[in-house]
């Protein structure tokens, strides 16, 4: 079988680091390309020189050099504030390249918002009391069935149907095209 | 071995509300680097929480929260942030919303664009022969935004574009002009990538390369913002004839430029002249 290229590997993978960077409160967020760009440099270097082998399912391998490459970023991290803190140093303000204020960051955000106006717009009252709940409120779908005074099945189904909804608006748009 | 795929709303909905334990947090992680199906529900979903967390106004939400008896205490606080923009179901009008967008398209990204592109302080530039003729003050310049449209990358192209343009918002020059000179035979992208590269190698003090590229851009595509970076890769250049030229074609355009570009032309006519 012929090796990914690695575009394919970016194409692939990048989205799927940038999801456990995000949830990650301890990497900042100027800091994710360079992440992202280290774990895919060190599988094309492992495919290159073989240390990757191909019976081994490729998503699970570049999972592993990415918490890998966030370990030794956090340890880094940690060592250098202690420096700082240690000389009494302050960093230099930096501009947040991937942060709120980049501009295609803004244009991603606002494609992505009109899709998801419109989408609260199609649903119905219900549905809509139903996704604000369970994603805004973190409430369990027990505690949305007392409040809306339905039972549970009815919320599993309200649930699924509005997020079957959603599947449909977005179809078969790139997401990872989508700061999220 | 767990079976993701028969509790899709327990990891993806856990995952994302930050409700599953550390081991199914990793043991989730690893099977969606693999499963691109649970991937994508995961972004979709993702995408759907972020944007209630972050883009609906908290008083509408409130609103619609307080009329079924929730209160805020409910649930964690989350930063707010971002643009506050209000959902249809809560507007009066369509009216409003048509006039709310055309504000912004005539007003607002107009303003957005321009802040920008302000002017800032010098940038990295080799001053040896710009000290000498007193013009360096004249080299202040930003980059330029990459404000193209991301909707639906095609290609493989667009995607190393999109991640050159990456690279140049957080001003690694030499990674994105790597990456675009791969794409720069690309029919489509070229009028882009090479004003994009042309920048990167001014940034780069690779001069004579940028002239080159940046005058092909704008041949290629003319605007204001081509015509302003190819005037300030000429005057780094020391061609200053030609420099004051083109500041005085970017003003022709009478945009944001206008009056910087007359300043920096009237600034050359005066030293020329000496």
């Amino acid at each position: 079988m012929k090796n990914p290229s690695e575009d394919e590997i970016y194409k692939k993978f990048a989205p799927k680091i940038r999801m456990i960077l995000s949830r990650n409160s301890g990497v900042r967020k100027e800091d994710y390309e360079d992440i992202v760009d280290e774990t895919i440099k060190r599988t094309i270097e492992a495919i290159r020189n073989g240390t990757f082998r191909k019976e081994s399912k490729l998503g699970t391998f570049v999972y592993s050099v990415c918490k890998n490459v966030i370990y030794s970023y956090l340890h880094e991290r940690e060592r250098d504030e202690k420096i700082i803190e240690k000389a009494k140093l302050r960093m230099p303000s930096v501009t947040l390249a991937g942060g709120a204020s980049d501009p295609i960051e803004r244009i991603h955000s606002n494609e992505l918002k009109e899709i998801l106006d419109g989408y609260l717009d199609e649903l119905k009252d219900v549905e809509r009391k139903v996704i604000v709940l369970f994603y805004y409120s973190q409430l369990e779908i027990e505690e949305i069935a007392e409040r809306l005074h339905i039972d549970n099945q009815k919320v599993y189904n309200i649930k699924f149907y509005a997020l079957k909804k959603l599947r449909k608006m977005i179809g078969k748009k790139n997401l990872s095209e989508f700061q999220i | 071995m767990i079976e993701f795929h028969d509790n899709v709303d327990y990891y993806i909905d856990g995952y994302i509300r930050g409700t599953l334990s550390e081991t199914e947090k990793e043991a989730f992680e690893e099977h969606f680097f693999e499963c691109d199906e649970c991937f994508r529900e995961l972004s979709i979903r993702g995408a759907l929480k972020t944007y209630l967390d972050t883009s609906l106004d908290k008083g509408y939400l409130r609103e619609l929260l307080g009329s079924i008896g929730e209160t805020q205490g409910d649930r964690q606080e989350k930063k707010q942030s971002g643009n506050i923009i209000k959902p249809k179901w809560h507007r009066s009008s369509k009216k409003k919303l048509l006039v709310a967008a055309a504000i912004f398209v005539v007003i607002a990204a107009p303003l957005i664009y321009s802040v920008h592109l302000r002017i800032r302080g010098p940038n990295n530039i080799t001053n040896q022969s710009v000290e000498s003729t007193g013009y360096q003050n004249l080299l202040a310049i930003a980059p330029p935004v990459y404000i193209g449209s991301n909707r639906a990358p095609a290609s493989d192209n667009e995607a190393t574009f999109n991640r050159a343009m990456n690279l140049f918002a957080q001003k690694k020059y030499a990674e994105a002009a790597s990456l675009l000179d791969r794409i720069k035979e690309d029919k489509k992208l070229k009028p882009k990538v090479d004003f994009y590269l042309g920048v990167s190698y001014y940034f780069l003090d690779k001069t004579d390369d940028a002239v080159a590229l940046l005058k092909t851009a704008l041949n290629e595509k003319p605007s204001e913002i081509r015509a302003w970076y190819l005037a300030h890769a000429l005057l780094k250049k020391g061609k200053l004839s030609e420099a004051m030229e083109m500041f005085n074609r970017t003003a022709s355009y009478k945009g944001k430029y206008e009056r910087e570009a007359q300043t920096k032309a009237d600034a050359l006519s005066k030293l020329i002249k000496k």
